[in-house]
């Protein structure tokens, strides 16, 4: 699966990946080269994590793409642009996300949209209220300029990568591609119920985007909470459980659990589940009493889940045997 | 007697704008290190009591480097400022070359063998994020000898820090260490609780700083430095759960080798206890914290008492 990534030149397209898949601090991106031809970026951490970041040049426009260009932009699942908040007035810059939501979507009509108000920190948007115009301005103008034809709405989000937004956002793109999510969405809000867990995410240990989560609504305070517990975790076993001969990635394993409990009463529980996977919940203490049923409930949703991407692996190279086949 | 007066008095003195404001709002009042940008300068002297170990008092005099600050310091205010001190700690920024600076600890150290020639002297190269990785040592065993040159033939610590890793908390582990009266009778206990669990080790946390108090370990770590990692990592988490309107209690973490638990010990400690015996089930471990609980508030108690 793969995913465009469009925008303007110093919109913060590279700036994104290098925070995100390659753990550079923030601060230090303000250095980041342009880029001036496409670069690929496989992520492969696990089975459930899998698909390749195709970063296109700010440079790049859609009147003048090559047969290369062409041929990235039809075989991609989703195209997300990025713009710069901070670059006011968008206009052009909006004009250009259309006519690249109308020439794609003419060439891979499959294709999802996505748009990254990116930059939404510093001094311009202390308050929540700016930003939310600033989603609004964005969402009506582009609505303006595409009412007459028939191309699918596209889904905003309002990004930084000085918090956790980014990861948010690109943890709904990464959903919004695998389709697995909807039945492992519903698996886990029957592990919810029958453990009485309170909120539930499937993470990709090395990323921190979680894969999937139950289907309560999301705040960003919990999942900080979790993406934080994630980190204490690998450092903490990148002290104690490392045996000399062993390399890095083998600081999560099979037996990776952990448990952070909170005087207000509540309890995050984390546990592998695949390889650089892992299931972190939120429950109240008083229904942590019984971990073993908990631990059991969740060896069930990992074997599920397990089938589910099986199942699709299966389909996926049938499909390929049928096509050589023919 | 200086040394039992519960009240300990520590200087923070150094050059305007080498961090010494920082430091302290990290270790005692629980900054995050970017929050630091926006302190201002400190004018003059900021004193502050810091309870510590429970009955330990602090008295902090985090002294505002200004050339006119530092000017009094060693005229008008020298017997009032230096007398007493328990603990004077000098924070040199790492970059500057200034050679007022190093005056001014020279000025120091003569009016602390003037007043109190017992005090205890640690001397911090700060900001050493500022310098590329490979060039560090170097830079700091060049101001370690300088200072060394200008320290009276005192006995001196240089440490090393920068407020964006460990080292700050390396630093001042071993700064508390010299406050704490009977370390020993705390070691011994540590020691003995250790061997009971049959733990690899054993590691005392001072509870609102997490500083290092005291250790224990029954096997050797090629890491030396994990104490002040883990300082840092448990005290960035309990900065996330205070966003989450939370605090933050205790821990397991394990894998196939390890099973590390961090707890709430005494009323004024964490306990760190690391295991790699995987035969032994986590839930005995816990019981036996937490049976100890009671026994190590007396020793903590013990540990800082003031001998009569």
């Amino acid at each position: 699966m793969n995913i465009a990534l469009l925008g303007n030149k110093r919109a913060g397209k590279t700036s994104i990946l290098k925070v995100v898949f390659q753990k550079i601090s923030p601060n230090e991106t303000l250095f980041t080269e342009s880029t001036s031809r496409i670069e690929e970026i496989n992520v492969y951490n696990n089975p459930y994590t899998k698909f390749t970041i195709i970063d296109f040049p700010g440079t790049f426009q859609i009147s003048q793409m090559n047969a290369n260009e062409r041929k990235y932009l039809q075989n991609c699942s989703l195209v997300i642009y990025v713009l710069d908040a901070q670059d006011k007035p968008y206009e052009r810059s909006l004009d250009a996300f259309v006519s690249i939501l109308r020439e794609v979507h003419g060439m891979n009509s499959q294709c999802f949209f996505e748009m990254f108000i990116h930059k939404i920190d510093g001094d311009m948007f202390m308050n929540d209220d700016v930003k939310l115009e600033v989603l609004n301005e964005v969402s009506d103008s582009v609505r303006l300029k595409i009412s007459d034809r028939e191309i699918p709405e596209p889904s905003y989000s309002l990004t930084s990568i000085y918090d956790l937004s980014i990861y948010e956002a690109l943890s709904k793109v990464v959903q919004k591609i695998t389709p697995q999510v909807g039945y492992l969405q519903n698996m886990l809000d029957v592990l919810m119920n029958h453990c009485r867990i309170d909120k539930v995410y499937v993470f990709d240990v090395i990323t921190k985007l979680y894969i999937a989560t139950d289907s309560t609504p999301v705040d960003l305070i919990s999942y900080e909470l979790c993406s934080d517990m994630i980190d204490v975790v690998i450092d903490v076993s990148c002290i104690y459980g490392l045996v000399e001969s062993e390399n890095i990635n083998s600081v999560f394993d099979k037996k990776s659990t952990a448990i952070i409990k909170l005087d207000s009463g509540l309890t995050l529980y984390l546990r592998e589940i695949e390889h650089m996977l892992a299931l972190v919940c939120l429950v109240k203490a008083d229904n942590f009493d019984r971990q073993h049923l908990i631990d059991y409930n969740i060896e069930c949703f990992r074997e599920g889940a397990r089938k589910i991407f099986e199942a699709r692996e299966k389909w996926i190279k049938d499909e390929e045997e049928s096509k050589s086949f023919n | 007697m200086e040394e039992n007066d519960p009240n300990k008095k520590v200087l923070l003195m150094g050059k305007s704008g080498a961090g010494k404001t920082s430091m302290r709002s990290i270790i005692f009042a629980n900054f995050m290190p970017k929050d630091t940008m926006r302190l201002g300068f400190t004018n003059s002297i900021n004193q502050s009591n810091i309870r510590f170990l429970g009955t330990l008092s602090l008295a902090l005099w985090d002294c505002g480097g200004q050339d006119h600050f530092m000017q009094h310091y060693f005229e008008s205010q020298r017997d009032t400022l230096f007398r007493n001190v328990q603990v004077l700690i000098y924070v040199f920024d790492v970059h500057s070359e200034d050679q007022r600076d190093m005056n001014y600890y020279r000025s120091c150290v003569d009016a602390i063998q003037d007043h109190s020639p017992t005090a205890h002297i640690f001397v911090l190269i700060h900001k050493m994020d500022l310098i590329p990785v490979e060039k560090r040592d170097e830079a700091f065993n060049k101001k370690e000898r300088e200072v060394v040159k200008n320290s009276a033939g005192l006995n001196v610590i240089c440490f090393k820090t920068s407020i964006w890793d460990e080292t700050l908390y390396l630093a001042w582990s071993r700064i508390v260490h010299y406050l704490i009266p009977n370390s020993d009778v705390l070691t011994q206990s540590l020691n003995r609780f250790c061997s009971a669990c049959e733990a690899d080790e054993v590691v005392l946390f001072e509870k609102s700083t997490f500083l290092v108090i005291s250790n224990f370990s029954s096997k050797q770590h090629k890491d030396v430095h994990r104490f002040e990692k883990i300082s840092n990592i448990v005290k960035q988490f309990k900065l996330s759960c205070s966003k989450a309107a939370a605090r933050f209690k205790s821990m397991t973490v394990m894998n196939t080798n390890f099973c590390a638990f961090v707890d709430e010990f005494t009323s004024s400690t964490y306990i760190m206890l690391i295991s790699s015996d995987s035969t032994i089930l986590p839930a005995l471990t816990q019981m036996n914290i937490d049976l100890a609980k009671k026994h190590f508030e007396g020793v903590v108690r013990a540990s800082t008492a003031v001998a009569q």
